[in-house]
Formats: C-alpha cells, sequence, structure tokens
C-alpha cells in the first residue's frame, strides 16, 4: 500500500519534470557514425588504450585442406605458436611469450588466416621481432606438432557429443555436397597429415604479403619490417556458393542431452538488390531477439526453447540464411511444427509498424556493432579482403532508409522459401529410452 | 597509460544509487551496466533459482510497456495469484479444475499484453548486446546504445525500477526450466559443477545453482519474485556504471531527473554462517558417456584477504601461459592432459569460496594419474620457494587482463561497476595490482601449505563407462 502511494507520487513527480516517455526517445534521431580507422602507408590503424594489437590477414585458409587431409591449416596454426622459431626452439620462444606477456593466436578461418597478437605498449618491439619469426621461420618442431595433434583429436572428440555441432557438420554435408567445405576434420584425417603437409601449406599460406592493422602505438618501421618480410604479392581466396547442394530433411543423433533443428539454405549476396530489405527481414523473422517472430511465438508465447532465431550472412560471392532452435529432446517435433507456423506467419504478411521497428533497429545498431577496437580492424581487413568498397557502410545505410514495405515482404518470402536443407539432431539418450 | 589515470568520476545520488561515469569523447556508443547486490544467495531456503528468475521477468515490461490496459490486466494477474495460491494448498481432486481456472486467465491476460515490447524498445534505439546476467553474488544488466541514447535509456530503466510487471510468469517459468535443460541437465559436465558445490559447501548459500533445483523453480510463484524484488531492488543495492561516447554533465542530468528520487529502502543483508574448515578430503567419480573431466577445488578466504590476493599469483602461476607449471608440466612434458585450467573464487566473491582446478585427461589416461601429477604441482608449492620471476610474470599478466577489459566500453562498464559493487570501490582493481607487489614467495608457500591440503579438498570427476 505505502509502496502504491509512493509510486503514485512518483508518477506525479514525473509529469511535473517532464520525464520523457521511453517509446518516443527510442525513435528520437540519433547520430549514427560508422566505424573508422585510418589507413597510414598500407596500414589500417586505431588508437589503443594500453594494450597494442596487431592483426595480420593471410589469403587462403582451410579451404586449401587436401581431402582426407582436412585439418591441415588447424594443425599447422597451433604447431606454429608451440613449436616456436628455428634457433630458438618451443621452449625458449614460450618462454618469451610468457615473460613478456604476448597473446600469440593463429586462427584459419575458410578463406583467410588471421593472426592477432596483444601486447603491452613498451613491449612492441620484441612482440613483432617474435610474429615474424613465428610467421616466418616456424620450426615445426615433431614433438610439438604431436602434441597439438592430441589435443587436436581431443577437441574434435569433445565437440562431437555437441548436438550443435553435429547439426552444423550434418548441415555442412549435405549443403556443400561434393565441395570441399563439406569435409570434416575427423581423428582419422588428424593422422594423416605429415610435417612435410604442413611445411608445404605453410609455404602456400605464410608467404603472401598480408593485410596489417594496428592498435595503439606501434613504431610504422616495424609494421614496415613485418609486411617486407613476406616477399610473394597477395592473394586472396573467395569461394562462391555451393554448386550441388542436396536438400531435404536429415535426422541424427548426438551425447548431449538436447535437441537441436537448424534449417538453412543460400540468400541474396551483398552487392544484390535486396540484400538491405533481407537484412531487415531477417530481424524480424528471428535475429531481432525478442522482437522477432521466432522468438516471440517460440519462446515468449509458447515457452518451448530457451535459444531460438535465424542468421544471414552474406559476402561478395555468398551468402546463406538460416533457423535454429534449441529444444529438450522430447520437443524436437512440437518445434519443427511451431518454426513451420512462423514462416507462414511470415508469408501471410509483415506489417509496416514491424518494417519500421526492424529498420530503425538495424540503422541505430549499426555503428554500436562496431566500438571494440579489435572487431572494427578486423572488419576493415576483411572489407580489403573482399573488395568491399570503403563507403559500403554509408552506402548501405542509405539503402536501408530507401526500402519499402513491398521490398522487405518479398525479401522475407525469398529468405524463407525452400528448399532447406533442415537437420534435426536428438540425443542418443532420448532414443534408447524410447527403445525401452 | 598508467592504470590509475583512468578519469572514472564517481556520483552518490542522493538516494543511495552508486554512478560511474568514464567518458570517452571519440567512442560511437555509450555502455551502461547495472549491477545489484542480488544473487542466489539471497534466495530463502526452498526457492532456489528466484533471483535468475527475476532476472528474466525484468523485460516483461512495466506499467506502461508491454501492455494495452495495465488496469484491466492487473486484476486478471492478481486473481491468477490468488488461484495459484489455491492450488499450493487445494487437496488433489481440485487441483486439475484449478490448474484449468488459471490457463483460463492466462489466456485472458494475452488480449492486454504486448509481448516482448520492452526488448523491442531498447532495439529500435539502436541496442546491442541487451542482457542480463545472474550470478551467485550479484544480477547485471547491460546495453549499449548509440550516442545521444542516454535519456532513453534512463527513461527505460526508471520504468523498471518502480515499476515493472511480471506478466507471462508461467510461460517463462518453462523457459528458464529449459535453460536449465539446457545448460545443465543435457551433459553430466554440467551437472557436475552441481556436485561440486554440494560438497565442497556446508553451510554456505554457494552450495546451491543460481539457475536452481528443478523441483524448486517449479514452484516458485509471481509473489514470491515480488517479495524478493521489493527486497533487494533498492537504489542503495545498485550500482551503474557508464561508459563511452557522452558528456558527464549532461549525464549527471539525466541521472538525477531520471534515477535520483527513486525511493530507496535499507537492506539488511540476512546473516551468513561461515563455511566451517573443512576436516577431511571427499572424492565423487561419476560414469558417464561424456569425455572424462577432472575437478580439484580447495576452500579458500575471499576479498579483500591478502590469501585471496595470493590465489590470483598461484592461478598465474599455475595456468597463466605455455610456460606456467601445471600447464607445462601437464600439457606439455607429461601429456597426460589434453587441457588444464585454474580459477581463484569460484562461485562468487561475497564468501569464501574455492580456489578450483579443472583438468581433461588426454585419452588412455585416467583422472587418477592426472590428480596425482597435479599433486605434485601442489606439492612443490607448498615445499619449494617460488622464484621472484613467476610473481613478477603473474603481475603482468594481471595488469594486461585488467587493460584488456577497459579497452572496450562494455568491458569497462563490467569491471568498474564489479569492483565498486563487490569490493566496495573500483579502485580495488588497482589496489590488488599494488597488493600484488607485496606477495613473496613465504606467502605464496604458506598459503599453499594452508588450503592446498588434502583435508580441505573436494574433487569431482567424470570417468568414461564402458559402452
Amino acid at each position: 500500500m505505502r509502496k502504491a502511494f509512493i509510486i503514485g507520487l512518483l508518477a506525479l513527480l514525473g509529469a511535473c519534470t517532464h520525464l520523457g516517455d521511453p517509446r518516443l526517445l527510442a525513435v528520437a534521431p540519433v547520430e549514427v557514425r560508422v566505424p573508422s580507422a585510418e589507413y597510414i602507408n598500407g596500414t589500417y590503424r586505431m588508437k589503443g588504450t594500453g594494450v597494442s594489437h596487431i592483426a595480420i590477414m593471410f589469403g587462403g585458409g582451410t579451404i586449401f585442406d587436401g581431402e582426407g587431409k582436412e585439418g591441415t591449416l588447424k594443425l599447422l596454426c597451433a604447431s606454429m605458436i608451440s613449436g616456436g622459431i628455428v634457433g630458438l626452439g618451443p621452449e625458449k620462444t614460450e618462454q618469451i611469450i610468457d615473460d613478456l606477456s604476448i597473446d600469440i593466436s593463429i586462427s584459419p578461418e575458410r578463406e583467410y588466416t588471421l593472426v592477432r597478437a596483444a601486447f603491452l605498449e613498451e613491449d612492441a618491439y620484441q612482440a613483432c621481432q617474435l610474429l615474424v619469426g613465428i610467421l616466418k621461420r616456424p620450426s615445426l618442431d615433431n614433438g610439438r606438432i604431436e602434441l597439438q595433434r592430441s589435443i587436436l583429436t581431443d577437441g574434435i572428440v569433445r565437440q562431437q557429443q555437441q548436438t550443435m555441432t553435429v547439426a552444423f557438420d550434418v548441415f555442412r554435408e549435405h549443403y556443400y555436397r561434393g565441395d570441399p567445405r563439406s569435409h570434416k576434420v575427423t581423428p582419422a584425417t588428424l593422422r594423416s597429415i605429415s610435417r612435410q603437409d604442413l611445411v608445404r601449406a605453410h609455404q602456400k599460406i605464410f608467404i603472401h604479403k598480408p593485410l596489417i592493422g594496428v592498435i595503439g602505438n606501434v613504431d610504422q618501421q616495424l609494421i614496415d619490417e613485418l609486411y617486407h618480410s613476406f616477399d610473394s604479392e597477395r592473394a586472396a581466396v573467395q569461394v562462391g556458393m555451393p554448386a550441388d547442394p542436396e536438400f531435404g530433411s536429415f535426422e541424427t543423433n548426438a551425447v548431449e542431452k538436447q535437441c537441436v533443428l537448424v534449417m538453412a539454405h543460400g540468400a541474396p549476396m551483398i552487392e544484390h538488390e535486396i540484400h538491405a530489405a533481407s537484412v531487415i527481414a531477417n530481424h524480424i523473422i528471428g535475429a531481432g531477439g525478442f522482437g522477432s517472430r521466432l522468438v516471440k511465438e517460440i519462446r515468449t508465447k509458447m515457452g518451448l526453447a530457451y535459444s531460438s532465431g535465424s542468421f544471414y550472412q552474406a559476402r561478395p560471392i555468398w551468402a546463406i540464411f538460416g533457423i535454429y532452435v534449441v529444444t529438450e529432446p522430447e520437443n524436437g517435433q512440437a518445434v519443427r511444427k511451431a518454426v513451420d507456423e512462423v514462416l507462414q506467419g511470415i508469408n501471410k504478411g509483415i506489417t509496416v509498424k514491424e518494417m519500421e521497428w526492424a529498420r530503425q533497429a538495424v540503422m541505430n545498431s549499426y555503428a554500436v556493432k562496431y566500438t571494440n577496437p579489435n572487431v572494427i580492424l578486423e572488419r576493415f581487413l576483411e572489407m580489403d579482403y573482399y573488395d568491399i568498397d570503403p563507403d559500403y557502410d554509408l552506402r548501405f545505410l542509405d539503402q536501408l532508409s530507401k526500402v519499402s514495405l513491398l521490398d522487405v515482404q518479398a525479401a522475407a518470402d525469398n529468405l524463407i522459401a525452400g528448399p532447406w536443407v533442415e537437420v534435426l539432431v536428438n540425443s542418443n539418450h532420448s532414443i534408447d529410452q524410447a527403445d525401452e | 597509460m598508467a592504470l590509475d589515470e583512468l578519469r572514472v568520476e564517481r556520483v552518490v545520488l542522493k538516494n543511495g544509487m552508486r554512478v560511474l561515469l568514464l567518458p570517452r569523447p571519440e567512442s560511437p556508443s555509450v555502455s551502461y551496466e547495472v549491477r545489484i547486490k542480488v544473487g542466489s544467495v539471497d534466495e530463502p531456503r526452498g526457492k532456489s533459482g528466484l533471483a535468475h528468475m527475476l532476472e528474466h521477468m525484468m523485460f516483461k515490461g512495466t506499467r506502461s510497456i508491454g501492455t494495452l490496459d495495465y488496469q484491466k490486466e492487473k486484476v486478471i494477474l492478481q486473481e491468477i495469484d490468488n488461484l495459484v495460491e489455491k492450488l499450493g494448498q487445494a487437496p488433489s481432486e481440485n487441483r486439475f479444475d484449478l490448474q484449468q481456472e488459471i490457463n483460463r486467465c492466462i489466456e485472458k491476460t494475452r488480449q492486454y499484453q504486448v509481448p516482448g515490447e520492452f526488448d523491442r524498445l531498447y532495439s529500435q534505439a539502436g541496442e546491442v548486446g541487451l542482457n542480463a546476467s545472474t550470478s551467485t553474488d550479484v544480477t547485471s544488466y547491460h546495453v549499449t546504445l548509440p550516442r545521444g541514447r542516454m535519456e532513453f535509456w534512463a527513461a527505460m530503466e526508471r520504468e523498471r525500477m518502480i515499476g515493472p510487471v511480471f506478466r507471462e510468469f508461467y510461460a517463462e517459468r518453462d523457459v528458464v526450466l529449459r535453460e536449465r535443460a539446457q545448460r545443465v541437465d543435457a551433459s553430466d559436465k554440467g551437472k557436475l559443477y552441481e556436485e561440486l558445490l554440494l560438497h565442497a559447501f556446508s553451510f554456505s548459500p554457494y552450495r546451491y545453482p543460481v539457475i536452481g533445483i528443478r523441483s524448486e523453480i517449479e514452484q516458485l510463484t509471481r509473489r514470491d519474485l515480488k517479495d524478493f524484488y521489493a527486497r533487494f531492488y533498492t537504489p542503495e543495492n545498485m550500482v551503474v556504471a557508464i561508459a563511452g561516447g557522452f558528456d558527464p554533465r549532461e549525464a549527471k542530468r539525466i541521472l538525477n531527473q531520471y534515477l535520483a528520487e527513486i525511493p530507496s529502502s535499507p537492506i539488511v543483508e540476512k546473516p551468513i554462517m561461515p563455511e566451517p574448515a573443512k576436516t577431511h578430503s571427499v572424492r565423487i567419480v561419476r560414469k558417464s558417456k561424456e569425455e572424462p573431466q577432472l575437478i580439484m577445488s580447495y576452500l579458500k578466504p575471499t576479498l579483500p584477504h591478502i590469501d585471496d590476493t595470493c590465489f590470483d599469483v598461484i592461478q598465474e602461476m599455475l595456468v597463466g601461459g605455455k610456460t606456467a607449471r601445471l600447464t607445462q608440466r601437464l600439457v606439455t612434458q607429461k601429456r597426460i592432459a589434453s587441457s588444464v585450467d585454474a580459477y581463484n573464487g569460484f562461485p562468487g566473491a561475497r564468501f569464501d569460496n574455492l580456489f578450483m582446478i579443472i583438468a581433461a585427461p588426454f585419452s588412455g589416461v585416467t583422472n587418477q594419474e592426472l590428480q596425482d601429477a597435479i599433486k605434485i604441482e601442489l606439492f612443490r608449492l607448498q615445499s619449494e620457494p617460488v622464484d621472484a620471476s613467476e610473481i613478477e610474470r603473474a603481475k603482468r599478466r594481471m595488469k594486461k587482463s585488467i587493460l584488456l577489459s577497459l579497452e572496450t566500453d562494455t568491458g569497462a562498464a563490467g569491471l568498474l561497476s564489479y569492483f565498486e559493487l563487490l569490493a566496495g570501490d573500483y579502485r580495488y582493481m588497482y589496489e590488488n595490482l599494488k597488493t600484488i607487489e607485496s606477495i613473496t614467495p613465504d606467502m605464496i608457500m604458506e598459503c599453499s601449505r594452508n588450503y592446498l591440503r588434502e583435508a580441505n579438498e573436494v574433487i569431482v570427476s567424470l570417468e568414461g563407462e564402458p559402452e
């Protein structure tokens, strides 16, 4: 009672002090600053706050792994750090890394390989020397290769127990049928990789001039030396849409006691005329959190799943759209039905209100996604890598502001139209119980 | 940048809410973190999961957001509360009818509700990372918005601080049960942590899982939530941290206008019985189809006790980097573990907590072999003086880790508010680095002898079962 009185008083007080209405404040015009980094002497640069970072992008990634030798690049990257530098050896290299507290990672992606190093500002010289050594003259110590092989194998065995990993593996197997992207790293493929395979992979990737980004105070001369230590011209590798996807429904199981539904297919690429409308449509379908149709229906109204949503990734020569739901083993079929109903609802019509909400959400949050300096830097490297025009962000924002309801409805209909590669993974556990 | 050069302004609003402001003029956005000193440790006995459930319900709207007609909706919500109460006391023959009646009322509320409106407004305003988390100690609400949206943020947070409405409660309770299923019940590893807590603590509220015990979550009601909210969600119990592109003067005006008038009530913390010293070692082995895992834990004091800082250093010495003791011996040299990690301060920092070592054996290695090898390293800590360079390295790593967290607006808001709330002052993070300077090899040895001993350990493990 007392609390109600206080709240009433507060409401009155609020009216007197002209408190803003959140609904109006949410749509008030706001400045959208697109991310920026300086481009000096071939290097993307940003200010730092005490820790310096170097990001280096080399053309070529896991797509280079030969058939039956999947995991080559992963094993190479892990062994390059662990194995140390020629002349220094693994132990001494690790000692320097740890003494200076330098974090180094080499992450192979599908089309490129990204190297990251973070260190205290005063250690820039040693960090750059170390990076050049690891990237140019890795000792690829046999003992360390075997160690990394065991660690990767162990990781794969553990991941294979997870329903989400299994779901995406099965998806790739069918969506990228007959294409290296459908191949899976397994303990057997890891076993078949020789040291010579690693040397060959190293010579294929870590000889080309990379793209470089820097955060913090790292002398340009050090960066120039780093850049010029690679002799061959820059190489960019890009792979397009799959040639022969196998659409259909596929079911399998995993150890983890949950059920995952993943369904996905190709989508409009980044320069396609309906790309901007597709981004808004994706937000409405499942990427917009609690305001999106999938989450609202499947989680909020039906309480059927804790995790659900949609994803849409677009690049110059490939793009993918998909839906995922994670639920309990017994809810697999109910979730599948609920997803169908949500998609039918999208077909029946998106409202103007929904479209305006999604448009504002996408536009207003555009710059907010890029506030972490590392994320900004990697974005610039990626845009450069894929030859995306530097004015892309402004052009895209302009396109977003111009899409109509008809555009968004057409884009949504296109995104959710079949055929799909649909994967349902349930747990071994529930199948065992059903058998009993 | 020296750590203490960070230009943080600390403001205490007249209702006792503490606000930390870190302006960064070049930032295109602003990150907000609201932390409330309430977590699972504050839950009444038998109501585990309440703090976490409340965190979920804080996104369900307010008296003016998420509803078409709150006055009409409220009447039905109260009716549901009354029916749920009756259901709890009803004889079994009446329960079916009562449940049907509750379901009918829930259906009726839907005509007045606008699901997801609270999130939708944030989304429209351009949020990224709108989320919340509940731990044993703290509940946190965080979001990043474009610069220029502070008034919107303050208006939204004011709304939910003065009048949240816990609508759609029963559907959300199902969601929480599914979250539990996904995070804990789906894997034996998830359950292993619950088992660890149960055996590591006899009296401490750290004994219970944050997400709650399934049978207790199923019994939570809206009334439980309202009582808990009224008790702990008060400005004096909150810390707000704001980092990013804003003008501090404008920020203070907005904070005073929107948040300073929210009434506060004093918090009476329930007395917590200190966890008694352990007298014997506990070992729990669970058979599983999952890959094996070993967790070793030791009870120890929390911050600001000097021993807690010693354990920060010990953690770094054991697993901080490739040449750290456990990583080097177990992974690189003996090749018996595929991974090893250590964590100081599990599961929280408000009360005495655990120093924990988590390791995964390579195929063909038993947990016992792994455990024996870890113990050899723990014994070395107790018996051999530590090299001063190891402490120096630990200090560097800790400094870098803080600097890395402060690099982003989100990280800075999170870190500042965490220390302000739990240590009483955000500057604790600098002070702790200075305290490390005073740590000597003898202190590390003594600390290891006092705590890393057999009678103080709880070991839980997953071991493979034959196919």
